[in-house]
């Protein structure tokens, strides 16, 4: 299903004053609802099962994603992207989230190929992101092991010189809790590769770049939140103990209302960190962008669990699935900790403007 | 999605910023449950009337300012950042205002709306009973019309309680029966009288903190015309949930409050630091984080409710955490005070006036009243994700 991107470019480059608006443009809400639709179609939980399971017979999950246009999201539009900004992309995020889905989307997407974009020199390799002829996974000393989906993409080595390693196809992989995360280890990447960009240049890069995986993942821990939720909201309308469906049942009803809480309560954290990404406070905005995801996530999976019962324990439906991208999501670009020692710097050493009116940038 | 405050907006908070600073009392005012501090909070809404602050969300026709919920909420942020007093109006302006506007006649509307706005008549709220609670259905408080023409009347019998301001108010809203044949949510009426009618008995109830801030109404046969009936007779329900919708939603509590609230335990988290675990810190920066992601929802909400989208159930949501909130930031704070914490303002020697533990008792209300939390989760797990009713 090709996504026609010229279509809404127009609309896209029509330039609109500041505003307080947290509401999506309408080129952002077609394209989300094309990658939930097309997502939903084909990610679903029985093509997970088939991917944990390996085999010739599974299909390639990325080549759609390319047909879409997605690894050209926030790739500007002369080196044949779609041109579009953050928000826009953190609800594909959720989108692909919602779904488990099982591609480095995020990292190539949102983490390398804007960065590309951004380097003299480097918009024909963003172009070939583009157009899904090769992928790059973006790597930093933040991530210990980082999701090299296939030995034969090029990472992108982040830090105070940008490298492009070539192929790493002899590193030896690690064993995730998330059977669909092929993991290398950061610390086996060897020395080589083209440099890209050094000094404040790599630096500022770097920086952006991390804040992007860290918002980007933040909203694909909503996503999986929400999916979680609604597994176990099914899950309690359908299994029928002492005569009832167990979600008629207040007990089950305020485990599910809690967790349908703290998402509605984290999704604008996350939305104000994407808007905002660039800004004076955006390194703590994402901080706290991360911590409200990875908080939902946790406790959404946990009540998801609960919810089910034994069956939530098992691989007889794919809950775990869900909970394990969750788990494995939390610690990539910044943990709980990590941020959290972000937040408390800038609140108890810096002085920080806080309290009311102090929400967006430019307050007055 | 962009979140940059415009130029006519930045001025907005530059006007409000300039009148709070030239008009909030320097003093505190006393407590508004009791007598004398009642009249100096109404002095405060004649105050900010006088500069056209009281209602700003209002219809200019009303006496208001037209604001929208931006400029609303950039109202609030000031106010709070300002400390000025609470508002005594508030079940006036944000609860049977609204209201009003919305299912009141031309002539009710003339009638009750530029009193309230002008602090000369202050509205108490009356929709519990001593057995509708939770189960706000089961009212059976009724109004009996006696029909004579033009000159019908309803006579009130019945009691009402937990009615927060009747003490002192000069009016109060409730639901009576009028269908005497009728049940639960049927044949209820949405009624206006005033609390110093013949017939209506006031018997105050001391709350936690000793003060009278709500009371027990008794009506006895009191006479009251037609006319002070909200909407059709039998339609009360509906009115009674549009009004809870604005209450529970965005209008009763604003999210400048509760980050006002956090950035002070930040300030006694830091005059207490040097001995305090980092169990406190964390709690404190916890504090911050969670009255962020309140108001950022709530400016999400403000940007779908402007873009013609409808509150609806999810504001159980809104309820639910800045009541839980405001009683985790104020259980830290009186943690942090540790043995202070037991002082009470009323001798001088507490901590911030006794604001802590005074707040801690307050926030101990907030997820009983209006609707208690409990009844908000089942709420959200029937009408938000589709659970069945037990």
């Amino acid at each position: 299903m090709k996504y026609s991107a010229t279509s809404l470019l127009s609309v896209a480059s029509a330039c609109r004053g500041p505003d307080v608006q947290f509401s999506p443009t309408q080129d952002q809400l077609e394209l989300r609802e094309a990658a939930r639709n097309y997502l939903r179609a084909s990610c679903t939980a029985k093509y997970l099962t088939r991917r944990v399971a390996g085999g010739p017979e599974v299909a390639d999950g990325w080549s759609g994603l390319v047909e879409m246009g997605l690894p050209g999201y926030l790739v500007s539009t002369t080196a044949g992207g779609l041109g579009m900004d953050a928000p826009g992309f953190a609800l594909v995020a959720e989108e692909s989230g919602y779904v488990a889905l099982p591609e480095p989307l995020i990292e190539v997407a949102g983490v390398a190929a804007p960065l590309l974009d951004q380097l003299a020199g480097q918009q024909a390799l963003a172009a070939e992101v583009c157009t899904g002829r090769v992928r790059v996974i973006p790597a930093h000393p933040l991530n210990p092991f980082f999701n090299q989906a296939d030995p034969t993409d090029p990472v992108l080595l982040l830090g105070d010189e940008i490298r492009l390693v070539e192929p790493l196809s002899g590193l030896a992989g690690l064993d995730s809790i998330d059977p669909l995360r092929n993991l290398r280890r950061f610390d086996a990447i060897q020395g080589g590769g083209a440099v890209l960009a050094r000094g404040d240049e790599a630096v500022a890069l770097t920086q952006s770049a991390i804040q992007r995986g860290a918002v980007f993942t933040a909203a694909e821990l909503l996503g999986l939140s929400a999916a979680m939720i609604d597994k176990a909201t099914a899950y309690a309308g359908e299994r029928k103990q002492f005569g009832k469906v167990i979600g008629s049942y207040q007990a089950i009803k305020h485990h599910l209302a809690n967790a349908f809480v703290r998402l509605e309560f984290a999704r604008p954290v996350v939305y104000r960190a994407a808007a905002c990404l660039g800004q004076d406070a955006a390194d703590l905005w994402v901080a706290q962008a991360k911590i409200a995801a990875i908080d939902t996530a946790i406790e959404a999976a946990e009540i998801a669990i609960q919810v089910h019962g034994a069956m939530g324990y098992t691989f007889e439906v794919e809950l775990h699935l869900w909970m394990k991208r969750a788990w494995a999501l939390a610690g990539l670009w910044g943990d709980r900790n990590h941020h959290l020692a972000r937040v408390e710097n800038a609140l108890l050493s810096k002085n920080l403007a806080t309290g009311p009116a102090a929400t967006f940038c430019n307050h007055g | 999605m962009q979140l940059q405050y415009t130029e006519q907006q930045q001025q907005f908070r530059q006007s409000v910023r300039k009148w709070l600073a030239a008009h909030v009392p320097a003093q505190p005012l006393a407590s508004l449950d009791t007598g004398e501090g009642f009249a100096e909070h109404r002095q405060w809404e004649r105050t900010l009337k006088s500069g056209n602050w009281g209602m700003v969300t209002w219809p200019e026709q009303f006496g208001g300012r037209g604001c929208d919920l931006i400029e609303w909420l950039i109202f609030e942020e000031e106010y709070y950042r300002a400390d000025a007093p609470l508002r005594v109006s508030q079940n006036g302006i944000f609860l049977l205002g609204p209201t009003l506007m919305e299912f009141g006649t031309e002539a009710q509307k003339q009638r009750f709306l530029p009193p309230m706005a002008a602090g000369d008549e202050i509205w108490a709220q009356s929709w519990s009973e001593p057995n509708a609670g939770s189960d706000m259905a089961a009212i059976r408080a009724r109004a009996t019309l006696v029909t004579g023409g033009e000159q019908s009347y309803y006579l009130l019998s019945g009691q009402k309680t937990w009615s927060s301001r009747a003490v002192f108010a000069d009016w109060a809203f409730g639901l009576f029966r009028t269908d005497p044949d009728s049940s639960r949510h049927l044949g209820l009426s949405f009624i206006l009288y005033p609390l110093k009618a013949p017939g209506v008995t006031i018997r105050p109830i001391r709350q936690l903190d000793g003060e009278a801030g709500f009371a027990e109404i008794f009506l006895d046969e009191v006479r009251v015309p037609v006319k002070q009936r909200l909407g059709a007779a039998g339609q009360g329900w509906q009115i009674a949930m549009a009004t809870a919708g604005f209450e529970r939603g965005l209008m009763l509590r604003s999210p400048a409050r509760f980050q006002r609230t956090a950035q002070r335990l930040l300030e006694l988290f830091r005059a207490n630091q040097d001995r305090l675990p980092a169990t406190a810190r964390a709690q404190v920066v916890q504090a911050y984080l969670d009255a962020e992601a309140y108001c950022l929802n709530t400016y999400y909400t403000a940007s779908r409710l402007m873009q013609g989208g409808k509150i609806g159930p999810e504001t159980s949501a809104n309820k639910i955490f800045w009541s839980e909130l405001d009683r985790a930031m104020h259980r830290t704070a009186l943690s942090i005070l540790g043995a202070r914490g037991e002082l009470s303002g009323m001798r001088g020697d507490a901590v911030d006036d006794g604001r802590w533990l005074d707040g801690y008792l307050f926030s101990l209300a907030g997820p009983i009243y209006a609707g208690s939390n409990e009844i908000q989760r089942n709420i959200i797990a029937e009408r938000c994700l589709g659970l069945p009713r037990a």
